[in-house]
């Protein structure tokens, strides 16, 4: 049985003074190597445990170890994000100015690695995506599949050790969520990384290893 | 791609607004520029530098005025002992009546010529030894004479070697030769001389120089220079000065206020953009130095399109005769601190607002 990358004792975040309880006592672990998708109705908490996962938000109470950092103590949270964790947004979120393959090498910016060898690395990362032909254009040229596609080589190039992705289908059609998907599944089988992923889709949710339902900021057993 | 080339690109993603911005920047440069250029003209045209640099010497009493040479030269032994003086030069000045003419001669030596502003035009200087004489443009005119030709002053025959100006009227209608020449054609004692004129090294004190020379000589010794013309020169001057200044200080804000809007236009719309690198891991560090950086990138632009306009603009002036105006480094060097300053904090501003943005209100932001 393989260790838990992710530990979470209790955990509960408020928002507006405490009105507004988005998670209420969360207990989660998560094995290393594992594929979690969350489900769960709007509103429920699954997005806000997710960007706890993330250390994009920081808990009111609790415990919440990922990746061997303790994130509600740690105040290395850039470095745990740069390093650690790789994002999927529903909505790639490239930036249009500048070409696939620079998109891809952003996260690589705080590492200090070599341009070329920044130029080497997204280019392997499109090519394990199937789209090293479209690494020179302008994201604005690419078709929805294909801008998410280049959003999973992003996340992974700094070969964390979870991704964590938000609803990586909701805005693809049922062909390129499917596309997008098998990615996400050769990722995970191939680079043995661990991938939870938010989905209303029950069967994008039906691929993964195990699925959590979220409720009312609690997980139901 | 390097950090560098991304913050090259960033600013010019709306081309439009990064135009505007810029032409509104390159407009204040460009003020500093050319009224910093004007400026610079002037105080070259009206000599104040020389003037600031440069006194004479002289017996300062009314017998000496209308007298060729009546300061006798051992009256300055002590002034190798003043410190700071840079060059100084003798000066021999009288006039000739010979019949209906009269004729101004002025003795100097030769190598001094240029320190007295004396620009040889048309030939060369003369040789001391020889009879020889330059003369002033006006009195070639005046005197249909030109090089190697003879003047003839009180019956001896002078080869005239050069013909200068200086652009003084009275000046150019006189002739130079040298100082015992002079002597011997006025008849003055070989120790006596009319005035000596002096420069100061650079950064000296004129009047610390001139205070010291006056302590260290007899009582009717002055040492002055012309007051009255420097002052009011001085006084025009520092009012260009002090509109370039206001103007200036104007043009910053202006310009720094337009940086600041074009930069928050950017970040806003850039929200989610910074929300993602904050997300992939960026610190804010790197945010703020990104951004930052950004406007400096607009405001340097400005420069470099500000200064070329301006040297345009001045090369038309100079073309067309208008004015001559004067490049001293000095004034790019302000104008570019002037355009990095606006930059650091047209940018800083918005850079330090994007660094707060949450990561997660940031992603959703629409």
């Amino acid at each position: 049985m393989s260790e838990n990358i992710v530990t979470i004792k209790n955990l509960t975040k408020s928002y507006e003074n405490g009105h507004i309880k988005a998670l209420n006592g969360i207990n989660l672990s998560i094995r290393k190597g594992e594929f979690i998708s969350i489900i769960g109705p709007s509103g429920s908490g699954k997005s806000t445990l997710l960007n706890m996962l993330g250390a994009l938000d920081t808990p009111d109470n609790g415990e919440i170890i990922v990746a061997g950092e303790d994130l509600k103590k740690s105040k290395k949270l850039n470095e745990f994000r740069a390093k650690k964790i790789g994002f999927i947004f529903q909505l790639h979120n490239l930036i249009p100015n500048i070409s696939t393959v620079e998109n891809v090498e952003l996260p690589m910016h705080s590492h200090g690695i070599k341009t070329k060898n920044m130029r080497k690395k997204a280019l392997e990362a499109l090519k394990f995506m199937g789209i090293e032909n479209r690494a020179n254009i302008l994201p604005t040229k690419l078709s929805g599949g294909e801008r998410q596609r280049v959003a999973i080589a992003r996340a992974l190039i700094n070969d964390p050790e979870i991704i964590l992705a938000d609803e990586p289908t909701g805005a693809l059609d049922s062909v390129n969520s499917k596309k997008v998907m098998d990615m996400l599944k050769k990722l995970h089988k191939e680079k043995n990384v661990t991938l939870i992923v938010i989905t209303h889709d029950l069967e994008i949710a039906n691929m993964a290893q195990r699925t959590i339902n979220v409720l009312d900021g609690k997980i139901l057993e | 791609m390097s950090f560098t080339k991304l913050i090259l690109k960033n600013p010019f993603r709306k081309k439009s607004r990064a135009i505007l911005s810029i032409t509104g920047i390159m407009i204040g440069i460009m003020v500093i520029i050319l009224l910093g250029a004007i400026t610079s003209g002037l105080t070259e045209e009206m000599g104040v530098e020389s003037k600031n640099t440069e006194f004479f010497i002289m017996n300062n009493t009314v017998e000496n005025y209308g007298t060729p040479a009546n300061m006798e030269t051992s009256a300055l032994d002590n002034l190798s002992s003043v410190k700071g003086i840079n060059q100084t030069a003798k000066l021999i000045d009288g006039s000739i009546v010979d019949g209906t003419n009269m004729i101004s001669v002025e003795g100097m030596d030769a190598d001094k010529l240029e320190f007295m502003g004396v620009t040889i035009i048309n030939g060369t200087k003369y040789n001391e030894n020889k009879d020889e004489v330059i003369i002033g443009k006006l009195l070639a005119d005046n005197e249909n004479k030109t090089i190697n030709d003879k003047l003839k002053i009180k019956n001896k025959e002078y080869t005239i070697t050069g013909i200068f100006e200086t652009g003084n009227i009275n000046n150019d209608k006189a002739a130079i030769i040298s100082i015992n020449k002079s002597r011997d054609l006025l008849n003055i004692d070989d120790d006596k001389i009319f005035l000596l004129q002096v420069s100061i090294k650079k950064g000296e004190d004129i009047e610390k120089i001139k205070s010291e020379v006056e302590n260290k000589t007899p009582e009717e010794i002055k040492a002055l220079s012309d007051a009255s013309e420097l002052e009011s020169v001085k006084t025009i001057l520092t009012m260009v000065d002090g509109a370039t200044f206001a103007i200036s200080i104007l043009a910053i804000i202006i310009g720094g206020l337009g940086v600041i809007n074009t930069m928050l236009m950017s970040v806003t719309d850039r929200t989610k953009e910074i929300g993602l690198l904050k997300a992939i891991g960026w610190s804010k560090k790197r945010i703020v130095f990104m951004i930052v950086s950004e406007s400096i990138i607009l405001t340097t632009t400005s420069f470099i399109l500000g200064s070329i306009f301006s040297i345009a603009i001045l090369y038309a002036l100079e073309y067309f005769k208008i004015f001559d105006a004067s490049y001293p480094p000095k004034i790019f060097i302000i104008a570019f601190i002037v355009a990095f300053i606006v930059g650091i904090i047209g940018g800083l501003v918005p850079a330090i607002r994007a660094s707060r943005f949450e990561a997660t209100e940031a992603l959703r932001y629409e």
